[in-house]
């Protein structure tokens, strides 16, 4: 549904975005992860056809964000990173001029304002000025209005960004519940949200793509052992890290030991035969999954 | 719904939901109610009495309120980011200009119906001359329509409404100084020139009820040309 290729954004001498290639397939729901200022907004914005790219193509539901754009954005449903809201309309005028200005056909309007607002759980507010609505309530509706025309593609900048925990999980929920009928593109840097919505990840730093694949290979990919001895010798370390399989020891504060493994190769057997033939008391050798938290720093750090 | 008009819809309730509206119409009333009873004293000294004179007062009045107007249009949709939501929408940037340009126009075509009430008093109790008043509406329409697109250019400059506002009443008030140099030095060249760039000599022209071509067509290519200028900003956002 989405097809991204080698799309690059220059500011003057910096590259916003540099040679972002990816696909997103139909039904999928994508999360787009990075720190500020990686390029994840920028991306969307040239996805959503607000800005043009410097180079590069990028096709939405078959049609090209250049050639086609009007297409483009008949397709999509965009939230950009602050909901684009008017405070002096109230939340339902507001979702049925967005309606209009979207293409709903006026036999369907009224269903899908009213679609609208259920999503959002907004009923109660429906006649409420938006510029007294908290952020909470204003952010779902920013996520009515992507919705209010039942585009195929969802593009998110953030949609959970000033909820609170309670919100937020209903928000997720929310967008659980838009696939498969919908493609959807969610930006954010809150990590549950990912873990939990999201069946793949695209991880983006400095403008670049660092890692994409889903949320279990990558947090797999930098599992590692921990190992717990009772009488570790001073070149234990040493000697570990030469075992086969092994690419890094760390000694933790606690006194424990963290390995990390290269590739998926699981050493654990030949780490216990040391332990024994060197007689350190191995009290405790355990597998470490990476949570998606580290494995996000891990990319996203330049050292 | 013609998405123009959808947008020119959405201004004119904007206008009416906030104070600048019921500030706008006051003012004018006031105003052109002012000069009313002033022609009227004048008359009753024995001066001929002519419509005229007010609704040539009136493009002073527009010098400000334009500004007013139009001001926010644009440069707060930049602003508070809502331009967004218009431009990711399926929308062209002659749509977007066009529905500002006609929401801005409308609110003006309100305050020259609220002085349809001097004709009508001065049909009543004595006689009226029709010509100017068609005249001066036409006149008075067409100069609104000129001063709200150069007014929805200055908006789409700038993220500031006070910024566009100043900017606005700026090229207003040298569109009308420009007559000037040609009504001190009627034989220079320069000035005659300068003065064909004026709105007030087309405007005064009108007034009178004599309407020319040549008029109409200033007043259109100057909106147009500026809504077009308009659309070719708002495009330029994607290249930035």
């Amino acid at each position: 549904m989405i097809e991204v290729e080698s799309l690059s954004k220059i500011y003057g001498a910096s590259h916003a975005v540099e040679e972002v290639s990816f696909a997103v397939g139909e039904g999928e729901i994508v999360g787009f992860l990075g720190p500020n200022g990686a390029g994840k907004t920028t991306t969307m914005r040239i996805l959503s056809c607000f800005m043009a790219p410097s180079s590069g193509s990028a096709r939405i539901a078959g049609f090209d964000i250049l050639h086609n754009s009007l297409e483009v954005r008949r397709s999509i449903g965009y939230l950009p990173e602050n909901a684009p809201l008017y405070g002096e309309m109230s939340v339902r005028d507001y979702l049925s001029y967005v309606a209009v200005l979207r293409g709903v056909p006026k036999a369907q309007r009224a269903v899908r304002l009213e679609a609208a607002l259920d999503a959002g759980k907004l009923e109660e507010r429906a006649d409420t000025l938006i510029r007294k609505l908290s952020k909470g309530y204003r952010q779902r509706v920013g996520i009515a209005q992507a919705i209010v025309h039942d585009p195929p593609v969802l593009i998110l900048d953030e949609p959970s960004s000033g909820l609170d925990p309670r919100q937020r999980a209903e928000t997720r929920h929310f967008i659980k519940s838009l696939a498969p009928q919908r493609t959807v593109l969610l930006s954010t840097h809150i990590l549950p949200d990912v873990q939990e919505t999201c069946s793949r990840v695209i991880v983006i730093n400095a403008g670049r793509i660092v890692a994409q694949d889903a949320v279990e290979n990558l947090a797999a990919g930098a599992s590692g052992l921990s190992l717990v001895l009772a009488r570790p010798a001073p070149d234990a370390s040493e000697k570990l890290s030469r075992v086969a399989g092994v690419a890094g020891v760390r000694r933790e504060p606690d006194g424990a030991f963290s390995l990390d493994l290269a590739g998926q190769n699981d050493a654990r057997e030949e780490i216990a035969q040391l332990c024994v033939a060197e007689n350190w008391g191995l009290l405790e050798l355990s597998r470490r999954r990476a949570n998606l938290e580290e494995v996000f720093l891990k990319l996203t750090t330049s050292d | 719904m013609f998405i123009p008009f959808h947008i020119a819809w959405k201004e004119i309730r904007g206008y009416f939901s906030s104070w600048i509206a019921y500030v706008l119409c006051a003012g004018w009333l006031l105003l052109s109610g002012l000069t009313f009873v002033s022609l009227l004293g004048a008359a009753a000294q024995g001066a001929p009495f002519s419509l005229v004179p007010l609704y040539q007062n009136l493009i002073i009045v527009f010098l400000f309120l334009t500004p007013l107007l139009t001001m926010r249009l644009l440069a707060e949709e930049r602003a508070t980011g809502t331009l967004e939501l218009l431009f990711t929408s399926p929308l062209t940037p002659w749509q977007v200009t066009m529905g500002k340009w006609l929401g801005a126009l409308a609110f003006c075509a309100v305050l020259l119906l609220l002085t349809l009430y001097f004709p009508l008093f001065v049909g009543q109790y004595g006689a009226l001359d029709a010509g100017p008043v068609w005249g001066s509406s036409i006149a008075l329409i067409c100069l609104a329509a000129a001063f709200c697109a150069f007014g929805v250019f200055c908006s789409s400059l700038c993220d500031s409404q006070i910024v566009a506002g100043f900017l606005t009443f700026g090229g207003l008030l040298v569109s009308w100084m420009l007559a000037w140099p040609a009504a001190t030095a009627p034989d220079n060249r320069l000035a005659a020139v300068a003065a064909q760039f004026s709105v007030f000599p087309h405007f005064a022209r009108m007034l009178g009820g004599a309407i020319d071509t040549q008029d109409l067509i200033f007043f259109a290519s100057l909106s147009f040309f500026f809504l077009f200028a308009t659309t070719r900003v708002l495009e330029s956002r994607q290249w930035k």
